[in-house]
């Protein structure tokens, strides 16, 4: 009888840290995955500071197409441990300043701009599936010329 | 206790052996329930080593790599200007400078006076163990590195072909982390 409800107690004390483990193991790799996914979009926003102005408002090949057109790609976000690749969807989409002139995407005209001045914002979206939820992070970044 | 005498007296042979120890039934019984529990305490232990060994494993993108990470923004943040080279020996004589798989970086600082300092961070393997180390000249590059920013990757890799200044950092299970800076 003793030995029964000893055996009884560790079984449910097992269950209990089993339960707790997966708790904290799950939270532990939600703050990983989220501290790699901040990294990745810092990276984004730094991308859409350095490239040259003609790279990111040229016609074909701008890692920014101009909305309504979006660049869908898979990326990798990192390595977890064990190698296992952390995969995101990186969407990258730019709008022009309302005020940019017709040939820059915009409505302005040279009474309104007179000094020409073009401006984009360029939106990065990264969306990752994470713990059963879809989680999205997103990045804008301004340039001006 | 008079049914056990009774029994007693009418089965003498079962008495002598309930006075002298347990049946084999018992026995193996009393055997198999203290494995049971042995078994069960072995599990649980198992399990909390286990635990403890994945929570371990998460040690380096937790702990380690944003700390390195906090360190040399510090250190690239404060200079005017960077160079990469595949290794120690060509930062130290800046020659050699390199767009990917760096695994040295020579910094430059402008002092208030106008002079300027020099420095390179690189990984290199030390005694066996692989470490991302500090080195200021002083007049002279020094044998030994002034301090060890990290001993924990196995190994870290400078890439700047992107146009932003990048550092891949690879950990001892697997794990890799890219962090990017904004020092042109």
């Amino acid at each position: 009888m003793e030995v029964t409800a000893a055996l009884l107690a560790l079984l449910i004390l097992s269950v209990l840290l089993l339960k707790s483990y997966v708790t904290v193991v799950g939270a532990q790799r939600w703050t990983v995955v989220q501290g790699m996914t901040d990294t990745f979009v810092a990276r984004e926003t730094a991308m859409g500071k350095r490239l040259p102005f003609t790279d990111i408002t040229a016609e074909a090949g701008s890692p920014w197409p101009t909305s309504p057109a979006v660049s869908t790609t898979t990326v990798t976000v990192g390595v977890m441990p064990g190698g296992v690749p952390l995969t995101a969807t990186l969407r990258r989409t730019k709008e022009p300043n309302p005020n940019n002139l017709l040939d820059d995407g915009g409505s302005g005209t040279l009474a309104t701009n007179p000094a020409k001045m073009e401006s984009w914002q360029m939106h990065s979206y990264l969306s990752y599936e994470l713990s059963g939820q879809t989680y999205v992070k997103a990045r804008t970044t301004v340039r001006t010329q | 206790m008079n049914v056990f005498r009774s029994s007693r007296a009418r089965h003498r042979g079962a008495r002598v052996r309930k006075s002298c120890g347990y049946t084999l039934i018992e026995l193996t019984l009393a055997i198999g329930l203290s494995l049971g529990v042995s078994g069960a305490i072995v599990g649980v232990l198992t399990q909390h080593t286990s635990f403890m060994a994945i929570l371990g494993q998460f040690a380096f993108l937790r702990d380690d790599a944003p700390q390195i990470n906090n360190m040399m923004s510090s250190l690239t943040s404060q200079a005017v200007s960077y160079r990469l080279y595949s290794n120690k020996s060509d930062a130290f004589g800046a020659t050699g400078a390199v767009n990917s798989n760096a695994s040295a970086v020579r910094l430059m600082y402008r002092n208030p006076n106008g002079s300027f300092e020099q420095a390179v961070v690189a990984y290199e393997i030390v005694s066996g163990e692989g470490q991302l180390n500090f080195y200021q000249n002083n007049g002279g590059w020094g044998a030994q590195a002034d301090w060890t920013i990290s001993a924990k990757p196995t190994s870290v890799v400078f890439d700047d072909t992107s146009g932003i200044f990048e550092m891949t950092l690879n950990g001892p299970n697997g794990e890799q982390i890219t962090y990017a800076g904004t020092t042109e």
